[in-house]
């Protein structure tokens, strides 16, 4: 496991690598220019840049280096801890990763939670209960669930709680070790949004390996045994059927991190989907290289972990 | 029995008249209150909502209402722009001045009592050094502002509450030019001289505004308190300002509508919208209030090197064809007016647009003409181009490209981002382009149409005759000193852009909403400029009845 684990740390360096191209390459490619953006501001009157300062700033900025040399310098900043500062505001990438990162990571952590409790049980209840109403009203609601984009269904629950309750969570975000009712109240919504979606996939995915191990020689055995049907099904069948959906998890968790940019905009949670988003908007390539890199390392890292995680859970899988 | 009845009904009559006496005394007591000034009840807090983060904090460096609107009232300035009459100055920091003949050199005389927020006396050493900074920026720093800056030639410290500003050139335009709200006094010379922070973020709030910094939330909310040892006695009324950052519209809208502010706040595309003004007049009928101002006007800009522009039939008549009316509608949902440049209000604004073929509702023999224009230009069957058009702008050059079909004209969009749209724009390679105007004086004018100014309207005609006589027009009418003169000239060189020479070809000029709770008073509009009274020291909230 230790090599297999060296060997897959090792392959981190290569695709990193490609991917940091590809992001350094894709952001330059792209039409604007931050210096001008910066400069060139029809909001405010009287500000009237000349070509001469906004070539200055591109200096300043450290954006009149050819490009080769830009990227060396960044990857060169990477190596060392250094993740560069934001254009605009010149506060360090990592202060704003840091300052964004618990946000992002209580609502995937909140979500992910949903879904596992909501999802396992549905799932289980529609196996056993295949082809009754039960399984009938599950599929139906995980259908829903994946066919329903989040935002949508976001905006609606915004509507409703503006136009029924008359009332909206408050625009400001706390921390859980700040104000916990406050942290709850703001994240709840979108963490529910969130997770009917995820709970879907893993509901559909537990009803069908279910279903699948019911039907194999040694649960079938057991009943034959006469044992009672829910230590079956609790005990043997469920235990071996979740194994997939830890797979399923670790995606989700990747996912989460980067898609909940939409939602976090909506319920004004300050997450790092909204600093990737005005970055964007800003042409701030530092913060967005960074970002984009950050969620690679952290799609790997989660995908490692999963794999080791599944082999510590199920001794037959032995990794070469 | 009956004279018990009549002492009865006489006993009533006189209780009747009683009560009739009172209530006539009490009804005029109510008038009374109704109409005498409303005294400023101090306290509260003010809920506001912000255009997403203002994580700039020097001034120098800010370019957008998002850094401004909440830290504004943390900063002071020499001297501000007048209200309700934007286009004039007043004193802020600054007691009184003297202007020399020339125009050249101003004496300013500051109040005595200003302290930094951190207690230090603020005196003329302050204004000298932070005039320096802003004429040589230290290395690493930027400031948008330079051009006003780069006009002070010297500046004299007479006294610690007087100094002596002399300029390069003197120019009437410039007691306007230190009033812009963006000039700001964020740099007190005892924190900075020596150890200038690099970052712009990193100025530490100390001013000598209104309020004082509390604290800054990122992504939620920058918070504000009142200054107790504010420059001018008894204000602010406020205990200080909450400013909520929101980073959709939507939920911008959500937040006030549920009571969660008490006034919406001011940046492009968080203003209210018709409909959205439709809802709130339904829910909350008369417990809001709502107030307009003509933020930025849409133009049609054309690059005369490309064949057809370059005659003046032909842009002639585009501005006859235009459905301006249908614009307002289309773009604007109905809230906005045809115009030029000088929005309504605007004391320069002399032109009834509304009886101007082109501008005027009724369309027919405008856009008959405008046919017989195109013929005689020789494009009876029209021609086609392309609009150079910013990517959040398209819903405006769709309905050019829409409108202008009807005379033949086969327009395109070409959709770049804003800064790819301001480098083609100042390199001229576009044909057309849409853009906005906007200002309340000739000297905002000039910076919207002088060729010097590379985005400018007319950059792309630099060199040409038609251009070269606007420069001339708005060099000589911001020379002058005499009101009524330069009122004059600002209808002369309205005329000539848009009317003589049809140079743009203006869209409509959105009128944007914003929407604060009834108990919110002293609340100060701007009648163009959204960046102009965002001072909340006058603003105090009366007890919800």
């Amino acid at each position: 496991m230790w090599k297999y684990m060296v060997k897959r740390l090792l392959l981190f360096v290569p695709t990193l690598a490609i991917a940091s191209v590809l992001v350094f390459v894709v952001m330059r490619v792209l039409p604007g220019d931050v210096a001008r953006a910066i400069l060139v501001s029809r909001e405010t009157p009287g500000v009237i840049a000349s070509e001469n300062d906004i070539r200055q700033l591109r200096e300043q900025l450290g954006l009149a280096d050819s490009l080769p040399v830009q990227y060396l310098g960044w990857v060169r900043g990477l190596l060392v801890g250094n993740a560069g500062v934001s254009l605009y505001t010149r506060r360090p990438v990592a202060e704003i990763i840091g300052e964004r990162l618990p946000v992002t990571l209580h609502l995937t952590v909140y979500t992910v939670l949903i879904s596992v409790l909501v999802s396992v049980p549905l799932g289980a209840l529609a196996a056993v209960k295949q082809d009754r109403w039960p399984d009938h009203l599950v599929r139906l609601s995980t259908i829903l669930g994946l066919a329903t984009p989040g935002f949508w269904i976001a905006l609606l629950v915004l509507l409703l709680l503006v136009v029924v309750f008359r009332w909206v969570p408050s625009p400001v975000y706390y921390h859980l070790w700040e104000d916990p009712k406050e942290n709850l109240i703001l994240l709840a919504f979108p963490a529910l949004i969130l997770s009917w979606r995820f709970s879907s996939y893993q509901a559909r995915m537990v009803r069908a390996n279910l279903l699948e191990v019911l039907r194999q020689d040694y649960i079938r055995t057991a009943f034959s045994k006469g044992l009672a049907d829910r230590p079956i099904v609790m005990r043997h069948a469920l235990r071996n059927a979740l194994l997939p959906v830890l797979t399923l998890i670790g995606g989700e968790l990747t996912a989460l991190m980067s898609g909940t940019v939409i939602l976090e905009n909506i319920f004004n949670i300050p997450g790092l989907g909204d600093a990737l988003i005005n970055a964007m908007r800003q042409r701030d390539y530092p913060v967005v290289e960074n970002l984009l890199m950050f969620y690679m390392t952290f799609t790997l890292t989660i995908n490692l972990v999963v794999d080791l995680v599944y082999a510590v859970i199920n001794p037959r899988i032995r990794f070469a | 029995m009956s004279g018990t009845r009549v002492a009865c009904s006489r006993g009533r009559r006189a209780f009747l008249l009683v009560v009739w006496l009172f209530a006539a005394m009490g009804l005029s007591q109510a008038e009374l209150v109704v109409a005498a000034p409303e005294k400023p009840e101090p306290g509260g807090i003010l809920r506001v909502g912000n255009r997403r983060d203002p994580d700039v904090s020097d001034p120098m460096q800010w370019s957008s209402i998002t850094y401004a609107q909440p830290q504004y009232n943390l900063y002071s300035q020499l001297i501000r722009r007048g209200y309700p009459d934007e286009t004039t100055v007043e004193g802020d920091l600054v007691e009184r001045w003297e202007t020399s003949s020339d125009l050249r050199t101003y004496t300013f005389h500051l109040r005595k009592n200003i302290r930094w927020h951190d207690g230090k006396p603020f005196t003329s050493r302050d204004v000298e050094y932070w005039v320096q900074r802003g004429k040589n920026p230290p290395t690493g720093v930027l400031n948008l502002f330079k051009a006003t800056f780069a006009e002070i030639a010297n500046l004299q410290v007479i006294d610690d509450h007087t100094f002596r500003m002399t300029l390069v050139k003197g120019r009437p335009g410039f007691l306007f030019d230190l009033a812009s709200p963006y000039n700001r006094m964020a740099h007190p010379r005892h924190l900075f001289e020596g150890k200038e922070p690099q970052r712009p973020d990193a100025v530490n709030y100390v001013g000598t505004g209104p309020f004082k910094f509390k604290r800054y939330r990122r992504g939620s909310l920058f918070e504000v308190e009142k200054n107790p040892d504010y420059f001018v006695p008894g204000l602010p009324y406020l205990d200080g300002i909450q400013y909520f950052v929101t980073q959709d519209a939507a939920t911008h809208f959500s937040l006030f509508r549920t009571g969660r502010l008490d006034l919406s706040g001011r940046a492009a595309g968080w203003y209210m919208t018709a409909s959205q003004i439709e809802i709130l007049k339904k829910e909350m009928g008369d417990r809001i209030k709502l107030s307009s101002f003509y933020n930025v006007g849409w133009h049609l800009i054309y690059n005369p090197t490309f064949g057809p522009f370059a005659d003046l039939r032909v842009r002639k008549a585009i501005n006859l064809w235009m459905n301006r009316q249908e614009a307002i509608r289309a773009i604007e949902e109905g809230l906005g007016v045809a115009i030029g440049f000088f929005p309504p209000g605007a004391p320069l604004a002399q032109i009834d647009w509304s009886r101007i073929p082109g501008w005027r509702a009724s369309k027919d023999a405008d856009r008959a003409e405008a046919k017989r224009l195109m013929a005689e230009a020789g494009y009876k069957d029209g021609f086609g181009f392309v609009i150079l058009t910013r990517d959040l702008w398209t819903r405006v050059s769709e309905w050019v490209v829409g409108d202008l079909k009807g005379l033949g004209i086969n327009a395109s969009l070409d959709v770049v981002d804003q800064p790819t749209r301001s480098k083609r724009n100042s390199e001229g390679r576009f044909q057309a382009d849409v853009t906005t105007v906007t200002g309340v004086t000739l000297e905002q004018m000039q910076g919207d149409f002088h060729t010097s100014n590379t985005t400018g309207i007319l950059s792309a005609w630099k060199g040409r005759p038609e251009a070269a006589n606007v420069d001339k027009m708005l060099e000589a009418a911001t020379a002058l000193t005499d009101p009524a003169e330069r009122r004059r000239r600002a209808r002369d060189i309205e005329q000539h852009i848009y009317l003589d020479q049809a140079l743009t070809a203006p869209i409509d000029t959105p009128q944007v909403y914003q929407a604060w709770l009834e108990h919110v008073r002293g609340y100060r509009q701007p009648i163009a400029d959204q960046s102009v009274h965002n001072e909340m020291q006058w603003v105090w909230l009366a007890k919800k009845r």
